[in-house]
């Protein structure tokens, strides 16, 4: 496939999968490299499978260019995530998991709190995720067909069983506000431990 | 469809907006501006989510297709297994079914007290587990105790080896499911009563009389389990395995509220308390103790409206010795940077609006994240916790990293001094919650320790600096409560306080400056229990005439008494007394015992019996 190819198809939702297959061809080669570098076998597929997510939202980008061969993009990015993962799990040898507690306190810093975005860390990012996954398969449908399928509300209701594009809509909108509630209540509480 | 939009819409066609990006979130207050990266993050969980399905779908696929032959064989093993397994059914079914028919009550008999063994063999191996914790270093012994009260001379010089850690145990049971709890445990104690309330899993354990077994047997011990998938940490708590305490029932009656930080006041009568409210924050609350129908209860709890502020978090309320200030820390949002905020109760008896302790010149107070107040007895010296990192945070001010420990104290004109590190408890994790346990002369803080793991203990006592101790020094013995009023107030039998060596000049019926300091404590005291009067007995030691040495306690005794008298006591409460040298602590044989008989002993007389 083409660098542009793979682009298009990341693209596009119906699409996408062949060219998830496609990029997934590289796994075992990226898995020995990474291996080559110090990484367990076993945390290879981790790093792989987060590597694509990253080159997949890059590819959103309408002005993503890709100069190198796909696999050798992909193998970048796991240099990265593999590095970034070894500095963290050092200092959590040193400072246990308060590490996250400096991550958030100090993005919770009077000064610095306009230009950060504290759900990104870690520990939240691992909340946000237990919370999506409890919320229930109809609204994992809803939000995964309107946000990663980008599927209209019109076709959602119909390929879901909604009477109309409006409850469809307000479905969606209850299942999201729901998942923020969750998510503030329980973030709230990672900083409660502190006072 | 509507016209207006729903919350929820105005985020996501900001988000749609070609030219977004986060500097454009500048004109929204913070809490809208977390509200929309909160949003934006979940959608874009959602996606990954989403995609890591698919791409653990590929993957398996791919294995499967790699390992086809491998398939086979796994196959045709799942298969011969479920055969045996099969047969061994019928066989065992054909020996086994008659005599379990015959003997079911006696097979459930049989499992509970199975069940009931297998509790035991737990429990006994948690308590293995604690005294080989103890065994390992982790435990101090008695010298230890007796050597740092000697050597703790100043608060701040503290060394850092006096610190005990309360138990640590191992992390046999895991809670029900793997959400963060928010199950902080903090402990508040009473000055005058020596009562102790514990908060615990969002309850209260009221505890009477404590000893050092008690603080050894508090312990919260957070475990932790980084899970490969999604990398998570779950956390993984146990407790209350000695605590036996009397549980305060009233505030959190179905146990769906969230409370956390408790204070008590001197009198042990008055609880504060954080409680989360309907719309997500925390509000202080309070609950009063009375006597009814012969028993103290605790009241209803209200809510302390004064204090409270919409949408601010009001945490970690701390009640003044005199219970006339209350000091707390107030956050404008979840994730925002805690302020400490004092009020006084006016004549009426009510909150005046509460004030931020004022940034001082230096900018060191209030000028980083200040949480968790803590007001000594003398109600002068506010111990707390800060974090002073990145640009802009004050001049000199230091910080072992994260939360640390500070003191100020206040001064003439109501001023704050310049934050003092209070270097021997901290470190570069995070310490917080301070308190004091009178009755042990130790002092209680929370750290999340620095040494590897996944663990989160909170608890460490320290004994109380030699500063301190001049507050500490009633040891009231068995006590008994009294109405009066409707309140309660306690009597004592003994000796109930004393004034050591340094209230007078030497050969001198005149007050040191530090013997006013400590009568205002026993003035509080007459002031708060007006029924009470009080006998003021003066002792010398043996150096001097003996007549002299009469003559001088019994101008001591009046000296007391007058100072007391200029503060507004009734003169018919006080009763003056000299006994010279007739009645030593201890024997005359050395100038430590001397000093120690140089003393003013205190007496509660209560006039209702």
């Amino acid at each position: 496939m083409e660098n542009e190819i793979v682009i298009q198809f990341l693209r596009e939702p119906t699409k996408r999968k062949k060219a998830l297959e496609y990029l997934y061809q590289s796994f075992e080669k990226t898995s020995k490299g990474l291996q080559r570098l110090g990484a367990e076998e076993n945390q290879t597929k981790d790093i792989f499978q987060e590597a694509i997510l990253v080159f997949y939202h890059q590819a959103q980008k309408l002005d993503f260019k890709l100069t190198s061969q796909p696999s050798t993009y992909l193998f970048g990015i796991c240099q990265n995530i593999f590095r970034n993962k070894k500095r963290q799990e050092a200092r959590k040898n040193t400072l246990s998991n308060t590490d996250f507690l400096i991550e958030f306190s100090d993005k919770t810093d009077f000064e610095n709190q306009d230009n950060t975005n504290i759900y990104k860390s870690e520990e939240a990012i691992s909340v946000l995720r237990k919370i999506l996954i409890q919320l229930g398969e109809p609204c994992k449908k809803l939000l995964t067909g309107y946000y990663v399928d980008k599927f209209s509300m019109k076709e959602l209701a119909e390929k879901l069983g909604y009477n109309s594009d409006s409850t469809a809509k307000s479905q969606k909108y209850k299942c999201l506000q729901r998942a923020k509630k969750m998510a503030q209540n329980q973030l709230e509480n990672l900083q409660i431990i502190l006072l | 469809m509507s016209p207006h939009l729903t919350e929820i819409e105005k985020i996501e066609q900001l988000l749609e907006q070609e030219n977004f990006n986060l500097d454009s979130l500048n004109d929204f207050s913070i809490e809208k501006k977390q509200e929309i990266l909160l949003q934006k993050q979940l959608v874009e969980e959602i996606i990954n989510l989403q995609i890591l399905e698919e791409l653990e779908e590929i993957h398996n696929q791919r294995n499967i297709k790699n390992n086809s032959f491998k398939k086979r064989i796994y196959i045709f093993a799942a298969l011969l297994f479920l055969l045996s397994c099969i047969g061994i059914y019928f066989v065992a079914d054909s020996i086994f079914n008659p005599k379990n028919e015959i003997h079911s009550e006696d097979s459930i008999q049989n499992e509970i007290e199975l069940a009931q063994k297998n509790d035991l063999e737990n429990n006994k191996r948690i308590e293995n587990s604690i005294s080989q914790t103890n065994k390992s270093g982790l435990s101090w012994n008695e010298n230890y105790i007796i050597d740092s009260l000697q050597n703790s001379l100043d608060i701040v010089k503290l060394e850092k080896a006096k610190i005990r850690r309360i138990n640590i145990i191992d992390t046999a049971k895991k809670g029900n499911d793997n959400y963060y709890y928010n199950h902080k445990f903090s402990i508040t104690t009473s000055i005058e009563s020596n009562e102790i309330i514990v908060c615990i899993d969002n309850s209260f354990f009221y505890v009477k009389s404590v000893s050092y077994d008690f603080v050894d047997s508090l312990y919260s011990v957070w475990y932790g389990k980084n899970s490969h998938e999604h990398n998570e940490i779950t956390l993984y708590r146990i407790f209350d395995y000695h605590i036996k305490g009397e549980q305060i029932e009233i505030v959190n009656p179905d146990g769906k509220n969230k409370i956390s930080t408790p204070s008590l006041s001197a009198d042990g009568n008055t609880l504060f308390y954080s409680k989360k409210n309907t719309k997500g924050d925390y509000d202080i609350w309070q609950t009063e103790r009375i006597l009814q129908n012969g028993k103290p209860t605790w009241q209803e709890p209200t809510e302390v409206k004064a204090l409270n502020q919409i949408k601010s978090y009001e945490l970690s309320p701390s009640i003044s010795a005199d219970g006339k200030t209350i000091y707390f820390s107030r956050k404008p949002n979840a994730t925002g940077c805690g302020r400490i905020y004092f009020s006084t109760k006016n004549e009426f008896g009510e909150w005046n609006e509460p004030k931020m302790i004022p940034i001082s010149d230096n900018k060191h107070v209030n000028y980083g994240c200040d949480v968790a107040p803590y007001i000594l007895p003398d109600g002068k010296i506010l111990l707390f916790s800060a974090q002073r990192t990145g640009g802009g945070t004050g001049k000199g001010v230091k910080n072992l990293g994260l939360y640390d420990i500070y003191m100020i104290q206040k001064q003439e004109n109501d001023k704050w001094s310049e934050m003092e590190h209070i270097e021997s408890i901290n470190s570069d994790s995070t310490e917080s919650s301070f308190t004091v346990l009178p009755k042990e002369n130790k002092i209680y803080f929370s750290r999340i320790p620095t040494n590897g793991g996944y663990y989160f203990q909170y608890g460490h006592s320290i004994p109380i600096p030699k500063q301190l101790q001049a507050f500490f020094l009633p040891q009231k013995e068995k006590a008994n409560l009294i109405s009066q009023k409707n309140k309660l107030i306690e009597t004592f039998t003994g000796k109930d306080f004393e004034l050591n060596d340094f209230t007078f000049d030497s050969n001198s019926a005149l007050l040191t400056q530090n013997g006013k300091e400590n009568l205002e404590r026993i003035l509080l005291f007459l002031n708060e229990n007006p029924a009470v009067s009080l006998q003021i007995i003066a002792h010398t030691d043996n150096e001097g005439d003996n007549s002299y040495n009469q003559i001088l306690s019994e101008k001591r005794a009046k000296s007391v008494c007058q100072f007391l008298e200029s503060k507004g006591i009734d003169k018919k409460r006080l009763i003056p007394l000299g006994k010279g040298e007739t009645e030593p602590k201890l024997k005359n044989t050395n100038s430590e015992n001397k000093a120690k008989n140089r003393r003013v002993e205190f007496f509660v007389i209560d006039k209702m019996n």
